[in-house]
């Protein structure tokens, strides 16, 4: 599982940039790359809904121009990236993976696009994704199912799937996707890549097709932790004309990346996250603790029962459709047949709240975040699976019977995680460790992230079906 | 299929629509597939055709259960379901499961 030489699709966004300055590669030969590769690849895995081929060309060629004449916009300056096809992009078509909204052209783009625009990144395209990023393995009727970058038979997660695959196929150098349950987090974790869920309002939602307003964050996905981290301070922090983004400082992110993690606290909590998880990723998982520990980090058991109560019960659910509901109500209304079946019946067969019980689950959610982020005071994250179990088959998914995420209670006690490759399975499947954090502080729980991926090779592995 | 027996399969039928003439021609024209008809759970991927039926039949009053159809908007609806089958009963059955779906045995109770 080595990465070949000289393979232009696997450098990271870092090693770009030194090659770019260092006159090694130019911007439009890695975007050529990079879309002779999606010409390869996307026909049998609709990675992409939309593929910008003229707008990438056009952006490495002003990235290109703008190096030369020394304007460098930093370290994403010329790094072909993908944005899931829920952001606005101007003049290009944004379906949100829905048919109702298959030609559909916004005239502004999403707060997300204008961020990376400015880094200078390379717009590849538009990503696919569950319809309306309502659901967590990556199906999509409309716009096709991709598959999962080590095994096709399997899922790639979702609902940012074609950002997981595109990342981990080598189909672009890093990708945005939205997470309101586990969105980023999942396929991450079964592509085997880097994904960051942020804090609710550190990046700007503006542009964004919600799912549930209260819930939904933005987040990167890359091969590597610095990568991660790269795009997530081009994205992070208030933004003019758009009112979703906090102004708390985001920190030296990049700064503080590569600091030993000598000292940290890292809570390992049994309940909920590991308790019915695959044997196989319980050992990865406390493998990879075990190297964060021999790196300096203090490793504790913990308790933790607003994580055990904010898994079992229903209210993340119970507001999450409603407020999904509030959002597709037109479509509901006049068009219920333009929704796929799947989506269809998580909009229509849950009880709407009613006010009072609305009140009620917004006053017990924000006693859980008070009482949650207490109870994380004397630890700086908490470690765990991102998935009990690895990528499920595409044919072995159950026809109802409700999945455990571990994913969701981090969105609803309004925390950061990120889900950082730890090894595979016997089977060859990846397994992801997921850092929790506390509110705003993407920067600790990627510092322990950048440790832990520096003192193994899992990132150097890539799937075998996309290596050439 | 009467509207009582209608009412016992589905008790979220609203009280309010249980007496409307227009629920019993609904329950009659739409027995064979109402009988089959089961909710989807909302983590389900796939659908099989009771789930379609459900979601194509229950959908109106569904929606009018969360408070996005008007009384008026809603029998509208059932009414449209109704004269769609008067029209070509086999066909409107059809029509209610996608392709895929409907090329599969649809078995009803009692087909063993």
């Amino acid at each position: 599982m080595d990465r070949p030489k000289h393979a232009l699709h696997f450098l990271t966004a870092t090693e770009l940039a030194g090659m770019y300055r260092g006159g090694q590669v130019s911007p439009v030969a890695v975007t050529e790359a990079y879309l002779e590769r999606i010409h390869r690849y996307q026909p049998g895995t609709n990675a992409f809904i939309t593929v910008t081929a003229d707008r990438a060309r056009a952006d490495a060629e002003a990235a290109e121009r703008a190096l030369r004449s020394g304007n460098d916009f930093g370290p994403l300056h010329g790094v072909p990236i993908a944005l899931k096809d829920l952001c606005d992009t101007a003049g290009i078509r944004t379906t949100s993976g829905a048919l109702a909204r298959q030609d559909c052209v916004p005239a502004t783009s999403s707060t997300v696009a204008k961020r990376l625009a400015r880094a200078g990144t390379v717009l590849l395209g538009k990503t696919n994704l569950v319809e309306y990023a309502f659901g967590p393995f990556g199906i999509n009727p409309h716009f096709g199912t991709p598959p999962n970058p080590w095994d096709p038979e399997r899922v790639p997660g979702g609902s940012s799937s074609g950002s997981g695959l595109a990342v981990a196929a080598g189909l672009a150098a890093a990708a945005i996707g939205t997470d309101t349950g586990g969105s980023v987090r999942i396929p991450a974790a079964y592509c085997g890549v880097v994904g960051l869920k942020t804090t609710a309002g550190r990046i700007g939602t503006g542009g964004v097709m919600p799912l549930s307003w209260t819930l939904d964050t933005i987040g990167p996905m890359a091969r590597c932790v610095e990568d991660a981290a790269l795009m997530y301070v081009a994205i992070a922090g208030a933004e003019a004309g758009d009112a979703t983004a906090h102004d708390l400082p985001v920190g030296d992110v990049i700064g503080d990346l590569k600091k030993d993690v000598r000292g940290l606290r890292l809570a390992v909590v049994r309940e909920p996250f590991f308790n019915g998880a695959d044997p196989e990723v319980v050992s990865l998982v406390d493998d990879a603790i075990q190297v964060l520990g021999s790196l300096g980090a203090n490793v504790r058991e913990m308790t933790f029962p607003e994580a055990v109560q904010a898994e079992r019960d229903e209210d993340n659910l119970r507001l999450l459709r409603t407020e999904a509901v509030v959002v597709h109500r037109e479509a509901l209304t006049e068009a219920p047949d333009s929704f796929g079946s799947d989506v269809r019946a998580r909009l229509q067969v849950e009880p709407g709240l009613l006010a009072v019980d609305l009140a009620e689950i917004q006053r017990k959610r924000a006693e859980m975040m008070r009482t949650a982020a207490a109870r994380l005071a004397d630890v700086e994250a908490v470690a765990g699976p991102t998935m009990l179990s690895p990528a499920p088959r595409l044919r072995d998914l159950d026809r109802g019977e409700p999945h455990r995420l571990l994913t969701r209670l981090v969105n609803w006690l309004g925390l950061c995680a990120v889900s950082v490759p730890c090894g595979f399975t016997s089977q060859g499947l990846p397994v992801g460790l997921q850092l929790t954090g506390k509110p705003h502080d993407e920067a600790t729980i990627l510092r322990l992230a950048y440790a832990y991926e520096q003192a193994t090779d899992w990132r150097a592995a890539h799937p075998p079906d996309y290596l050439l | 299929m009467t509207v009582q027996e209608l009412v016992s399969r589905f008790p979220e039928i609203p009280a309010d629509l249980r007496s409307e003439p227009l629920l019993a021609a609904f329950a009659d024209a739409f027995e064979a597939q109402l009988e089959i008809a089961h909710k989807p759970s909302a983590c389900a991927e796939e659908h099989d055709a009771g789930n379609h039926f459900y979601l194509k039949l229950m959908g109106p009053i569904d929606i009018y259960r969360y408070g996005l159809y008007d009384r008026e908007r809603v029998l509208k609806e059932i009414g449209q379901l109704v004269e769609g089958h008067r029209a070509d009963p086999d066909g409107f059955a059809r029509g209610l499961l996608p392709e895929q779906v409907a090329r599969q045995e649809v078995r009803g109770p009692g087909c063993g």
